[in-house]
């Protein structure tokens, strides 16, 4: 069963979401390679700055301080990479020695994106890896050709010839900001968490007498950049029961484990495991589990909202399930 | 910068109009060409040079501070404001090479990047070695990487090399030891290039590298 307040939920999406949403619903003609989160983590604000005419014409500067995590702006596969360098001035002379890693575009492969200037050794993804949205790459720094700590940041044509080192960088709209950056502005992303969910749609309510079960199937699409993982073992997901019934942890009345009041196939009283093993982003996960109708007429409602086990609440959407003992 | 320490000898002025100097410099050319090709200089070298006509040495460039040789052709020079001498334990420093004028140059001389200054150029880096063998050095997870880059070993200046075509930075580069220290003789190309750096001259450059010391 699903949905109780329906209005409810879609405000929160609406406001969770924020101004992805606004972006879906607007007629945005003068949009140049929309798709594109700012790159940095979710809730962080830079300052940006442009460029001038030239091959870099379309690249951001964004004031990440020294070490601060440069974020994935779109899926892609880490395409190139240095990272031995420590140099670095304010002399034009020192641009061979930056650090970089560019992400070739997963959907338009003649896409890259360019992140410059990164801290010695500080890849968190390697080579032919891919990565997704608002995934962490590395330390911002000051390599290369730079005035200060910074990140460099294009979006490029992919060299069509691989002898070839370097292109044009082209215009760019990142999904927070459609109307566009502006020289010297502050700006603050919205970049995939590394866990979040959306709820994408469940079983119908239902109607039991006393002692009788029914399978139940919940669908939440994972919209964070890690994997969801099912087993025991590590950043597990989770369907927890929570607010306002039966509360956050507490134990349900319409369904459980062993030893639970209520015995059916959860994992515990409180907690519901997934029927799918791993989760990879944008992927669905399927919540299969049986309900119980309760010895006393009435109606049960069973609130619950995913999680990653000793790590996180993801979005909590209100839903729930409802069942009727006539 | 470090062109106090490096001679650049210009060769066109002296031989300019002299046939009988441009014969002998041409045939001495092919004569090298034959003798490194025989002696071993080999696949690097055939790979670099079979894709032009010779070309003419117009003027060599002797760097003191990193103990090589290059011959440049004609309108090539030693380019100072994008050379540097570091003098680090790791990072030595580098010479680039360029057809470009000075002043046309500093007028594309204005990206962060490998702007068009730095595009149809030889960048030649010394790095010091750390004990590694050149094969080790140049492909460690942190060094310069591009996805479908093809890594050979070749001979090159002489000695046992590694060669990197279609990496992230160079077309091709060379990466050859010597004593401490690990050269990468690397040809930049890009959309941006002049169309005067041929891949002849960029070849001959490349192939003209020796050790002086």
């Amino acid at each position: 069963m699903r949905y109780p307040r329906l209005t409810t939920v879609t405000v929160a999406a609406v406001l969770a979401l924020g101004s992805a949403i606004g972006v879906l619903v607007q007629a945005r003609p003068a949009l140049a390679n929309p798709g594109y989160h700012l790159p940095y983590p979710n809730g962080l604000t830079y300052v940006a700055y442009t460029h001038g005419p030239g091959q870099d014409q379309y690249a951001y500067d964004f004031t990440l301080g020294l070490g601060a995590t440069v974020s994935t702006a779109h899926h892609g596969t880490v395409w190139s990479t240095k990272f031995d360098s420590n140099t670095g001035a304010c002399d034009i002379s020192y641009a061979s020695y930056a650090n970089f890693l560019t992400v070739k575009d997963s959907v338009d492969t003649s896409k890259s994106t360019l992140y410059l200037h990164l801290l010695q050794n500080s890849a968190q993804v390697s080579r032919n890896q891919f990565v997704y949205q608002g995934r962490p790459l590395a330390g911002a720094d000051n390599t290369g050709y730079s005035c200060g700590n910074h990140l460099h940041f294009a979006l490029e044509t992919t060299p069509a010839n691989q002898d070839s080192c370097c292109t044009q960088s082209i215009p760019i709209t990142f999904d927070e900001y459609p109307g566009g950056i502006a020289n010297g502005g502050s700006y603050t992303s919205a970049n995939r968490l590394r866990f979040d969910s959306k709820y994408l749609g469940g079983s119908e309510w239902v109607t039991l007498s006393p002692g009788a079960t029914r399978v139940e199937v919940g669908q939440w699409q994972n919209t964070g950049w890690d994997l969801w993982r099912f087993s025991q073992s590590g950043f597990s997901a989770r369907l927890g029961t929570w607010n306002p019934i039966p509360g956050q942890d507490q134990p349900s009345l319409i369904g459980g484990a062993a030893g639970c009041s209520v015995v059916t196939d959860w994992l515990g009283c409180n907690r519901i495991r997934p029927t799918t093993e791993g989760v990879d982003p944008d992927q669905t996960g399927f919540f299969q589990f049986t309900v119980k109708g309760p010895p006393s007429s009435g109606v049960y409602k069973l609130y619950e909202r995913p999680l990653i086990e000793g790590v996180t609440w993801m979005r909590d959407e209100g839903v729930f399930w409802q069942v009727t003992v006539p | 910068m470090k062109s106090r320490d490096t001679k650049f000898r210009l060769r066109s002025r002296r031989t300019a109009g002299d046939p009988l100097l441009l014969g002998l410099l041409g045939g001495l050319v092919a004569l090298t060409l034959v003798g490194l090709s025989a002696s071993g200089w080999g696949e690097a070298a055939a790979a670099a040079i079979t894709s032009a006509a010779p070309r003419q040495v117009a003027a060599v460039y002797d760097s003191t501070d990193f103990g090589y040789h290059v011959d440049l052709p004609a309108s090539w020079r030693h380019s100072p404001r994008l050379s540097r001498l570091i003098n680090g334990t790791y990072n030595r420093g580098h010479d680039l090479f360029t057809i470009r004028t000075d002043s046309d140059e500093a007028a594309a001389a204005h990206d962060h990047w490998l702007g068009p200054a730095w595009q149809g150029t030889v960048l030649i880096e010394v790095y010091g070695n750390g004990g590694l063998t050149a094969q080790q050095w140049a492909t460690r997870p942190e060094w310069d990487w591009r996805d479908g880059q093809v890594v050979d070993t070749v001979t090159f200046a002489g000695r046992q090399a590694v060669r990197i075509r279609g990496g992230a930075r160079f077309s091709v580069a060379y990466y050859v030891t010597n004593g401490t220290d690990i050269y990468v003789v690397g040809l930049i190309k890009g959309t941006s290039q002049p169309t005067t750096a041929t891949d002849g001259d960029l070849n001959m450059i490349a192939g003209s590298f020796r050790f002086t010391r």
